[in-house]
């Protein structure tokens, strides 16, 4: 055959005639044509997707009668990998793509390798096993062992293929009669090397067919088993064996069912008994639980040795899940009955159930240990004092009564309350003494009164009633410092290129551009060099997600910074930009950057008015009136993009004494700065020529503007500024026709929940959805909001795959900074966002954390939207969102703003079925009350309100009850009337029932939590009162 | 080999097991050298064989997990005997996390002791019997058996082939270097422990770092930093102590503000265990160049020799008493163990405040010269591409430590700019890890020119 001849055969995609011509050939023969065949299946792998382009003459030849068909060429793949087997070395013969539903039927695989005969086919064979079912077709590989042509591997992956090709070919040929186990009474050989998997790490039983007439390896097992073609005992002891492996959890859960399944009588439980005892002190709950469940029909059958199980079963308190150990206390009540001298080493296995996770566990462990009595030595009293410190608040009553009943020492002694009130009431005096030097109007507006009337009672004290203007923002955050000089500006970009710390970085990297011209360094092309080249390099690359990102920056910050490097301001224009353009805030982002840029080619260099004075974005409005007038006298250009900015960014501190010093301001943009200061005179009806131009481009406006914003912007900014909650009609008079949310009325959100159905015709599954309504009033326009309006633009989210139209943490903070003052519709989108992704795990795309980092301001007050990002925080799947809302009702219980009915209110919002996690919200309620006594007591209101909100309670309210009875038990509260009434609703036995009527009977102990909650809270309002009279 | 892993054959006389053996029932390890070699370093009672069950168990658990990938590997322990302490050690597959029980003499009966490292069999049916060890029951440890040898055809040999990866050797040996900079941070009892390692997320872990901090007695895990915080990544790292909780007396959480990496030591009556975090779960410890600076420099070549001959598997190496013996500086002797740490001859005891001598037993000599970013930086030089800009002098007219240079790059000159503590670099290694990641390529180049030019 010539080369040309096999080029042929494959062009043709001619299988049959190909392994037809090649079978006489001899070895020398096929050698000469081996390379020829390793470039044709070379070339067809690698270039057929590009036969339309391709110049290869080769490929021509082969697939001339392919060009217009885009599906590979599987003819040509397969005939061409048959060429290799056939005439290759065995390194080609392995890569040979060989499984085809291009095969005739004629098994021509199994017809080259008996023609050739080769002597590396074992290993050729081998590799086909490694690669599993994707190798080759089962009964192939079983002809050419039956025939000879290949040894059986005895490689793991031999054992793999046998479990998974095997059961395949059988399920193929199940309208033929063939099951697995029919055939294997036919192949001893092949039932011989079964055993092997439970030795092997495979995929056997995990699963059986789900259709009638095939069989699984279980099933077949089971059969052969009952049909004596496999030794039972051997089957039974293989299964335990393979328990002990360290597969992975399912594998070995195949292992446990196949056992179950074979159903063992009471003589081979007795004789496999010390194996279970064994598989106690397994590490995974899942073989734990197996062997619970065979240790109980142990018990059953009445063949248990009482005395092997007792020590063997302390290893079961080792797993997480509750199920296993209580099962095991359950069996060790009854041993205690019938083996009264193994009551003592039951105490001792007992303390390990002390210091289990679960607090079912340990309840039913102490209760056992209760019961136990008299028989308890010395060792497991001391063993149940030690553990006082592992057990819930609702034991130790338990904990100190058996000590106390057996004379044993309780290293647990409670104080003498009388001290304890003593000490209370000299920490109150304190307290009052502090409050007492606090000026008005601190005092009220940060509660200390009302709390200290509310700790009389005692009960919570009303909300803190502080607004942002009515606070002191400034106290509790850290000064911003600007950037020196080009060498630290130079730095920050640098790394502002490759990642982003902190958004107020890039405000100072704004306003070090601003502000420093490059060549003020000599050697600044040495700096900048690299720094230019870098950019360039990345700004296709989908992973930069820095300020030069594609995806993620916003487009006038990277040509900004560009400009200032190597005054071309395009030099990071990407090939095509991922952002979305829906309306955002980021479109006054942009717009707010193009000036600054501007400045830059008229060589004119000022700081930046707009740039924070503290954290969070907050500008010092004397700072603020300033640089205004500097940039006056020095003939600074003051943008008024810039002033828009600026006064969105007053913060409330300083304000009288800047409107005093702004009466001397003489541009244009002045008087609104001096009404967003407090000043009298506010925005007047529109009448000038101007202003009449700018109402109509206004109404026509399709797109964000570059141009300067009109006058009417600004003086909504200054409104928004002067008083983020009120109310301007003035400003439609002045010619605002932005009727938006936050333009002429503050937005106010509503919100109702409900959940959606969708039943899923192929499974016949029913899928549930939480489905969220929210609604902004005003409502927001139907064409797009000016770029000049950010109060209005923030709460515009309708970004087609992320609300801003961006998936940086970094945007989101940086939008965040925008409107210090109030953010409801910041947290209007977290609420949109947590919502949808409430059952997702933490994603690098969505990074809803964001949405909480404000809440971390001590003067952030938590308004509705913010508590129901919290709220859906609590509940959310998602650890980053999460974790950051659990710490910032921490931080807000611990500084005052969280009030526990307004968190209760809204959770009561999420009462409808199947919205609220019970099991997220209670864990994460019951990590905030770990914290400290104010923050149970904290926990425990809102929850008791959360209770009080269902008209029935659902099948998870357990978790609520038990987070109640713990609570109440560590502060040392009464149930009240309103909660016993309603838990006296709830019958029967289940567990909601019972811990139902463990609350309606619980009675504090003394000593509870308490009266240092309220001094704590009492604490918390004086220390914010404190700080803020001392800004004054 | 291949330029990624290198081939390693465990083969062990016998398998590992816990059963009856001749001097009764105990825990029987069995030994393989770095030349299959089978010593015998240990054999005694074990004073509390339940908790020595749980954390030989967890440090198995470490080295057969590969924390971001399901890939498990098939390594093995390796335990280090000396006069005071019996330490195993493990390096996990994604080269991360690095686990290490010491079992001080005094929670052991001995009977029987010598010096040495050696690998050690951990397989599945031990690690099940492992599981099933109870105090009330007196057990014997045995390491390595007395005149064991390979024979073959001795159904019993286990052995093991594996290929291990030059970046977990690696990794295995400069581990070590990050411990003499870390600080206690936090400490709490066994009880506040065991919640806090229960409070960890049991499925998704956080994506961002995480921070433990401390709340009252206890400690909180946060998603947050603030003061006295510890931070690190990876939760479900941290849970693979969770076991040991049930029994420990207290936990201790270490930490290197500038490398961030952490320790977290559980302290039991049987003895310590200690878990180290790389800062990231994606970053190993191979790799992270803290080692870098000083294998660059060569401040340490003069003490080497000497310290390096003085090495007898001391559980504790004291520098100053070496400094003594060899007639140099305390730092140059420091200096010199870390490299020495690098090189695998030496472990760090966080708990005493020391490095104590042991040998990994591996055939470290082809991976000595694999460290990428000093042959990076050494080919630099070589190819003369680091020239100096600029020097500046102090008001004596005598050279400062400020100097500056010009690194070739690829397409772009970086500037280096050395200086006494802050050295910077215009590259974007430098640029997005401040020197968090040890220097870059160009300031190791930059220092070897300007240490070499001080040198004379």
């Amino acid at each position: 055959m010539t080369p040309e001849e096999l080029e042929d055969f494959i062009a043709q995609g001619n299988p049959v005639a190909l392994v037809d011509a090649v079978s006489d050939l001899s070895e020398a023969e096929r050698k000469k044509l081996s390379k020829h065949a390793q470039t044709i299946h070379r070339t067809l792998e690698r270039e057929w997707w590009r036969q339309q382009e391709s110049d290869d003459p080769l490929l021509k030849r082969i697939l001339g009668n392919q060009r217009k068909n885009p599906m590979p060429p599987w003819k040509h793949f397969y005939t061409a990998g048959l060429a290799l087997l056939a005439v290759g070395p065995c390194s080609q013969a392995k890569k040979a793509r060989l499984r085809s539903a291009e095969d005739p039927g004629e098994d021509l695989v199994f017809r080259v390798l008996k023609d050739r005969r080769p002597e590396w086919a074992d290993d050729w064979l081998a590799s086909k096993f490694e690669e599993g079912a994707a190798g080759l077709e089962w009964d192939t590989m079983l002809r050419l062992l039956d025939d000879g042509i290949c040894r059986k591997p005895d490689t793991d992956d031999y054992y793999r293929s046998l479990a998974q090709g095997l059961r395949s070919w059988c399920y193929q040929k199940r309208e033929e009669g063939v099951t697995l186990s029919k055939y294997l009474v036919e192949r001893k050989d092949l039932l011989e090397d079964t055993w092997k998997f439970f030795e092997v790490e495979n995929d056997a039983f995990i699963y059986d067919w789900g259709v009638e007439d095939a069989e699984g390896w279980s099933t077949a097992f089971v059969k052969l088993s009952n049909e004596g073609h496999l030794d039972r005992g051997r089957l039974l002891r293989a299964t335990l064996d393979g328990l002990t492996t360290g597969f992975k959890q399912n594998l070995l859960s195949g292992y446990a069912k196949l056992h179950e399944r074979l159903a063992p009588s009471p003589d081979e439980l007795a004789e496999l008994q010390d194996t279970y005892c064994d598989l106690l002190s397994s590490h995974l709950p899942q073989t734990v639980s197996f062997a619970v469940r065979m240790i109980k029909q142990l018990d059953k059958a009445k063949r248990l040795d009482d005395a092997r199980f007792v020590p063997a079963s302390a290893s079961v308190f080792h797993v997480s899940t509750k199920g296993p150990p209580k099962a095991v206390i359950g069996l060790l009540k009854k041993i205690a009955k019938r083996q009264p001298e193994l009551v003592s080493d039951i105490g001792r296995t007992l303390l390990d159930g002390l210091r289990h996770p679960s607090e079912d566990v340990q309840a039913a462990a102490l209760d056992l240990l209760g019961t136990l009595g008299e028989q308890l030595d010395d060792d497991v009293l001391r063993g149940i004092a030690e553990c006082r410190e592992d057990l819930p608040a609702m034991l130790h009553g338990t904990v100190g009564q058996i000590l106390a009943e057996r004379g044993a020492e309780d290293p647990a002694t409670a104080p003498d309350p009388r001290e304890e009130i003593q000490d209370r009431e000299q920490q109150q005096l304190e307290l009052k003494s502090r409050a007492e030097a606090i000026a008005e109007p601190w005092r009220s507006r940060a509660g200390v009164d009302d709390a200290f009337a509310a700790a009389e009672q005692p009960a919570w004290p009303p909300a803190l009633p502080f607004t942002p203007l009515e606070a002191a923002p400034l106290t509790g955050l850290d000064p911003v410092l600007p950037i020196q000089d080009v060498d630290e500006l130079l730095d920050a970009i640098a790394h502002a290129i490759e990642q982003i710390e902190s958004t107020i970085e890039i405000e100072r990297i704004i306003d070090g551009v601003s502000r420093l011209p490059l060549d003020e360094l000599p050697d600044h092309e040495r700096r900048s060099a690299p720094l230019i080249k870098r950019i360039q390099k990345i700004k296709d690359s989908d992973s930069n997600r820095g300020i030069t990102s594609r995806w993620h920056g916003p487009t006038e910050l990277s040509r900004l910074i560009c400009f200032w490097l190597s005054g071309k301001p395009n030099l990071a224009k990407p090939s095509w930009s991922g952002r979305d353009n829906a309306p955002s805030p980021l479109w006054f982002i942009d717009a707010r950057l193009e000036p600054v840029q501007g400045r830059l080619q008229r060589g004119l260099r000022q700081c930046q008015l707009d740039f924070p004075t503290h954290q969070r974005g907050w500008i010092d409005p004397r700072e603020f009136v300033r640089r205004w007038a500097e940039l006056e006298s020095s003939d600074g250009e003051i943008s008024g993009w810039e002033v828009i900015q600026g006064l969105l960014r007053l913060a409330p501190e300083g304000r009288e004494q800047a409107l005093e010093e702004a009466a001397s301001l003489e541009h244009s943009f002045a008087a609104p700065l001096r009404w967003a200061l407090g000043g009298d005179e506010g925005p007047e009806p529109a009448s000038s020529v101007k202003q009449k131009i700018d109402l109509v481009k206004n109404k026509l406006l399709n797109k964000p503007t570059p141009e300067a914003p009109s006058p009417a912007a600004l003086w909504l900014a200054a409104a928004r500024s002067r008083d983020p909650n009120g109310s301007f009609p003035e400003l439609k008079a002045a010619g605002l026709a932005d009727s938006g949310p936050d333009a002429i009325e503050p937005a106010v959100y509503n919100w109702s929940t409900g959940v959606r159905f969708h039943k899923d015709s192929y499974s016949d599954t029913t899928y549930r959805f939480s489905e969220l309504e929210l609604q902004v009033q005003p409502p927001l326009d139907d064409k797009p909001t000016p770029a000049a309006h950010p109060t209005v633009l923030l709460h515009r989210n309708e970004g087609s795959w992320s609300p801003f139209g961006v998936s940086s943490p970094w945007i989101a903070d940086w939008i965040s900074l925008v409107w210090p003052a109030r953010l409801e519709g910041f947290f209007a989108t977290g609420v949109k966002c947590l919502h949808s992704r409430i059952d997702d795990a933490s994603s690098n795309w969505e990074p809803n954390h964001i949405y909480f980092q404000p809440l971390f301001d001590p003067d952030r007050p938590i308004t509705p939207m913010a508590a129901f990002c919290l709220a859906l925080g609590l509940s959310g799947r998602d650890q980053d969102a999460r974790g950051l809302a659990v710490d910032a009702l921490v931080e807000a219980i611990h500084d005052g703003r969280a009030h526990p009915d307004q968190l209760g209110d809204v959770l009561k919002t999420m009462v409808e079925p199947y919205w609220l996690k019970l099991n997220r919200l209670c864990e994460n309620l019951a990590e905030v009350a770990r914290v400290s006594p104010l923050h149970a007591w904290f926990v425990h209101s809102a929850a008791t309100r959360l209770l009080t909100a269902y008209d029935e309670l659902p099948r998870d309210a357990h978790l609520l009850l038990a987070l109640l009875l713990e609570l109440h038990a560590q502060l040392g509260l009464p149930v009240s009337d309103e909660v016993a009434q309603q838990l006296k609703t709830i019958k029967g036995s289940s567990k909601t029932a019972k811990l139902a009527k463990s609350l309606r009977e619980f009675e504090p102990a003394a000593g509870g939590t308490l009266p240092e909650a309220q001094l704590q809270l009492l604490e918390a309002r004086i220390a914010r009162a404190e700080r803020w009279s001392g800004a004054q | 080999m291949t330029a990624a892993a290198l081939d390693f054959t465990y083969r062990y006389a016998f398998p590992s097991e816990v059963g009856q053996t001749e001097r009764g029932f105990g825990l029987q390890l069995a030994t393989c050298g770095a030349h299959h070699e089978q010593p015998h370093f240990f054999d005694g009672k074990l004073l509390a064989p339940r908790e020595m069950g749980e954390m030989l168990l967890c440090l198995s658990e470490v080295v057969r997990t590969h924390f971001f990938l399901p890939r498990p590997p098939l390594m093995d322990p390796v335990v280090t005997s000396s006069d005071t302490t019996l330490r195993f050690e493990g390096f996990s597959g994604c080269c991360g996390v690095y686990a290490r029980v010491d079992l001080p003499t005094e929670a052991l009966a001995c009977d029987h002791l010598s010096h040495g490292t050696t690998n050690v069999d951990f397989n599945n049916p031990m690690r099940a019997a492992l599981a099933r060890l109870r105090d009330n029951q007196d057990t014997r440890l045995a390491v390595g058996a007395e005149g064991v040898e390979l024979s073959s055809g001795d159904k019993r040999v286990v052995e093991k082939k594996v290929k291990l990866p030059v970046r977990w050797i690696k990794g295995f040996s400069e581990v070590q270097l990050y411990q003499p900079s870390m600080q206690l941070k936090l400490e709490t009892t066994g009880a506040e422990g065991r919640k806090f390692v229960r409070s960890l997320p049991r499925s998704a872990a956080p994506k961002r770092p995480s921070y433990v901090t401390r709340m009252g007695k206890g400690l909180r895990l946060s998603q947050r930093d603030s003061k006295d915080a510890v931070q690190f990544h990876g939760t479900h790292r941290v849970r693979v102590l969770e076991p040991l909780m049930t029994t420990a007396k207290s936990l201790r959480i270490w930490s290197d503000e500038e490398t961030g990496t952490t320790a977290w030591e559980v302290l039991l009556r049987a003895g310590r265990f200690l878990l180290m975090l790389s800062p990231e779960v994606y970053r190993g410890f191979s790799g992270e160049g803290q080692a870098l600076e000083k294998l660059a420099g060569n401040r340490w070549q003069d003490s080497l020799e000497p310290v390096q001959q003085r090495l007898h598997h001391q559980s504790r190496l004291d520098p100053a008493e070496l400094a003594q013996e060899i007639g140099r500086p305390v730092q140059e002797v420091e200096a010199a163990l870390a490299v020495l740490g690098a090189r695998g001859l030496a472990g760090y005891d966080l708990n005493r405040g020391g490095y104590f001598h042991r040998q990994l037993p591996f055939d470290l000599a082809e991976v000595d010269a694999l460290q990428p970013r000093l042959k990076a930086a050494r080919k630099l030089l070589d190819e003369n591409k680091v020239k100096i800009v600029a020097q500046a002098v102090s008001s004596t007219d005598q050279p400062s430590g400020q100097v500056e240079l010009e690194v070739a790059g690829s397409g772009v000159n970086h500037l280096v700019r050395l200086r006494e503590d802050d050295d910077r670099c215009t590259c974007p290694w430098f640029s997005k890890h401040q020197g968090q990641r040890g220097p870059c390529k160009h300031i190791l180049a930059a220092r070897m020119l300007t240490d070499d030019s001080e040198n004379g």
